[in-house]
């Protein structure tokens, strides 16, 4: 269970490395070629903080397959007033949730 | 490396709710006080709440007194409780809630405006965001300063007084140097100590933050604080594989914990907290196994709240349910967890006065680092920091030492010793071998997993042996970054606790709680134990203390 970066939608803005509560995200490179890197994957909790923070969409997370991971993925859009979820699977979404962020849980 | 040094009034170790809390708390009550947290990550995102948090567990419903919760968590916990640590954050707890809520924390209501429970102690809220809200609460005050990303590793200790901490950040080549007239650690409770369930790639799919390594209790342990019942290890019950709490499929759908022959066994072996764990492990020993909660009679709504419920907690469950169908589909797997050490679930911590002063004048303690009242969750951590900051405030009023000329040589010497570790052979044992001994030989020999957690005194024995070579061990592993410095004193921080951890076993000798501590050579409780295992570390050794319970309504403080 991980995260991946996508090098190609990342813009190097550094926010998911301050945000890791395990300090897992290092930036790499100057200037344009400035990215996000995930630095060690098998330390990831799966908070998802970096997830959320990340402006351009450009990391999911995953299950891995030592506990039953099959390769869906789940990546999240936040503004001020929802949080859109969206989990995808072989390039077909599975679905998508939006959770309402002044709603509070039924449960 | 370059070397910084802040100095405050109060420093806060540890930004996460109690630490926070506590730094907005002492601002409000004194706004000239120079008040620094030390955060290791970034406080808006650190420590339990990162991921968000899914009810406030501990709150006095309507008609409902303090009273009713310490009867509860003492209940519980089989009476290995302080009664007036519990009584007074219980008396807090309703006006943080309040606060949480001007804050901006979403918090369900009913037609009247009062908050809807959630049994009788929970209330319901949107808490995707709650650390975020604490965050800004502390920030939001003049004069809070916050470090983040300094990973704190020794207090500034002489003659029982503080005056401080070093460490290190987990990035870039930079050692800091605190010095302060107060210091309130609030670093969290210790995972990692025994072989998890997942021990592969998803190692960290735990339910207590990996990152949260017992920082706090290892300092507070090697300074010569007193420490209390670390015998009542905290094993939680939670989704196989996702590690996710399962409360809230219990309580939101009402789902029972059957075994596989569908047998509704939880009403067999009681409905205390250890209680559940055991349950679970008594049936998958009986071959009664794997258990689960049934879900698969909910409704297509109830299904669709849960994957809203977790998003807000625990996404990784839902995930997992899109991908291989929901709990319509099938019911949840469950099992116990490794133990942790978690002084907002259990009563393990630094022993402490009723105003949460620590046996180190100076030193005050507040959430899971702190020991005595379990059951303390979000909002007693909060009205524990609460506390602290009351006493602390008051505290700085009056005269406190000045400090002497050595604490800057101790901090320099320290300083210096985590430098040092960048010339360790690149051929030595690596860290991560270090730790991965470490958690097996508490699982095999301290009560962990594989043992279905029960242990001898025997096999403690050999635990401690092994923990103390490994103690060697640790200090020649190879450290190439300052990540790697930072995963090196994690190991070391939680060598120490599983020292301390297995002293306090072998000196219960009874079953107090099945599963948190179940000692094969004394299955049964007896009423000799109806006291506190406390402890300190002196000349290289535990040595254990057993204290007669405190009372409700007395105000605890040291001795010495
Ligand atoms: C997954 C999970 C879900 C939970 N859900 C609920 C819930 O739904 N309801 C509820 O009421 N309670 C819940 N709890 C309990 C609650 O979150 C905790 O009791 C509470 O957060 C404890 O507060 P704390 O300040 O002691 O610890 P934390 O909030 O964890 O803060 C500790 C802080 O110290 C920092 N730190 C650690 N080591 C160092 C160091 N060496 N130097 C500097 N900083 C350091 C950490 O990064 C962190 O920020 C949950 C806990 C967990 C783990
Ligand atoms: S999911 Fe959490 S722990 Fe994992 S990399 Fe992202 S922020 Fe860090
Ligand atoms: S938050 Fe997103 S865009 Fe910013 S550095 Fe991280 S991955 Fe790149």
């Amino acid at each position: 269970m991980s995260i991946r970066i996508d090098p190609a939608k990342c813009n190097g803005c550094g926010r998911c490395a301050e945000i890791c509560p395990g300090n897992l995200i290092q930036m790499v490179g100057s200037g344009k070629d400035r990215k996000a890197q995930m630095a060690y994957p098998d330390e990831c909790w799966g908070c998802m903080s970096c997830v959320k923070v990340c402006p351009v969409q450009a990391i999911e997370f995953y299950i891995g397959s030592d506990i039953g991971g099959q390769g869906a993925s789940l990546t999240a859009a936040v503004s001020k007033k929802e949080i859109d979820w969206t989990a995808c699977k072989d390039g077909c979404i599975l679905q998508q949730i939006i959770t309402e962020r002044q709603k509070a849980n039924k449960y | 490396m370059e070397t910084k040094i802040i100095t405050a009034d109060l420093l806060i170790i540890g930004g996460g709710a109690a630490g926070c809390y506590a730094a907005k708390q002492a601002a409000l009550r004194n706004p000239q006080l120079k008040i620094v947290i030390a955060e290791k990550a970034d406080v808006r995102r650190s420590g339990c709440l990162a991921a968000g948090v899914n009810a406030l567990n501990a709150y006095i419903t309507k008609g409902k007194t303090p009273d009713f919760y310490v009867d509860y968590a003492k209940n519980d916990a089989n009476g290995i409780v302080r009664e007036d640590l519990l009584l007074t954050l219980s008396q807090r707890l309703n006006q943080v809630t309040a606060d949480l809520e001007k804050m901006g924390l979403v918090i369900l209501k009913d037609e009247n405006g009062d908050y809807v429970p959630r049994g009788n102690r929970n209330i319901k809220i949107n808490g995707e965001n709650i650390k975020e809200i604490l965050a800004k609460g502390a920030r939001r005050q003049r004069h809070v300063k916050i470090v983040n990303h300094v990973n704190i590793t020794d207090f500034l200790v002489q003659d029982q007084q503080i005056y401080g901490a070093v460490g290190f950040s987990p990035k870039d080549q930079v050692a800091y140097t605190f010095y302060a007239k107060a210091v309130l650690v609030a670093t969290g409770g210790a995972s990692g100590l025994y072989r998890p369930n997942n021990p592969g790639f998803s190692k960290h799919k735990m339910w207590y933050p990996p990152f949260n390594t017992g920082a706090g209790y290892a300092m507070g342990i090697r300074a010569g604080a007193e420490m209390t019942t670390f015998e009542m290890r905290f094993i939680a019950l939670r989704c196989k594989d996702t590690i996710a709490p399962t409360g809230t499929i219990a309580q939101g759908v009402g789902a029972k914990q059957i075994n596989q022959l569908g047998e509704v066994y939880e009403t067999k072996y009681g409905l205390k907290t250890s209680e559940r764990v055991y349950g679970t492990v008594q049936e998958n020993k009986a071959g009664r196994g794997p258990c689960y909660l049934k879900t698969t009679d909910i409704t297509d709504q109830q299904e669709q709240d849960l994957y809203h419920a977790y998003l807000n907690m625990n996404p990784a469950q839902t995930l997992r349910w899109l991908e291989n169908g929901g709990p319509k589909t099938h019911n949840v797997e469950i099992e116990g967890t490794e133990p942790y050490i978690v002084g907002g679930h259990c009563a393990s911590g630094y022993w402490v006065s009723t105003d949460r002063q620590t046996t180190i004048h100076g030193l005050f303690a507040a959430g899971d680092v702190a020991g005595g009242a379990p059951q303390k969750y979000v909002t007693g951590a909060l009205a524990e920091g609460d506390i602290a900051a009351e006493a602390i405030v008051a505290q700085l009023q009056t005269n406190y030492p000045p400090q002497p000329a050595t604490i800057a040589q101790q901090a320099d010497a320290l300083i210096q010793r985590g430098l040092a570790y960048f010339e360790n052979d690149p051929n030595n044992s690596s860290i991560a071998t270090v730790e991965q001994s470490m958690q097996a030989v508490m699982d095999q020999y301290a009560g962990g997993i594989s043992q279905y957690y029960g242990y001898t005194e025997a096999g403690l024995k050999i635990a401690a042996n092994k923990i103390k070579q490994l103690q060697q061990t640790i200090e020649q592993a190879p450290v190439t970054n300052m990540h790697a410095l930072m995963s090196l004193y994690e190991v070391k921080e939680r060598l120490v606790v599983c020292l301390c951890v297995i002293a306090h076993l072998a000196a219960r000798k009874e079953t107090r709680w099945h599963s948190f501590a179940e000692n094969l050579d004394f299955p049964e409780t007896d009423a000799q134990f109806n006291k506190y295992v406390n402890s300190i570390y002196k000349d290289g050794d535990i040595q254990i203390i057993y204290r007669d319970f405190v009372k409700r309504d007395d105000v605890y403080e040291h001795s010495n």
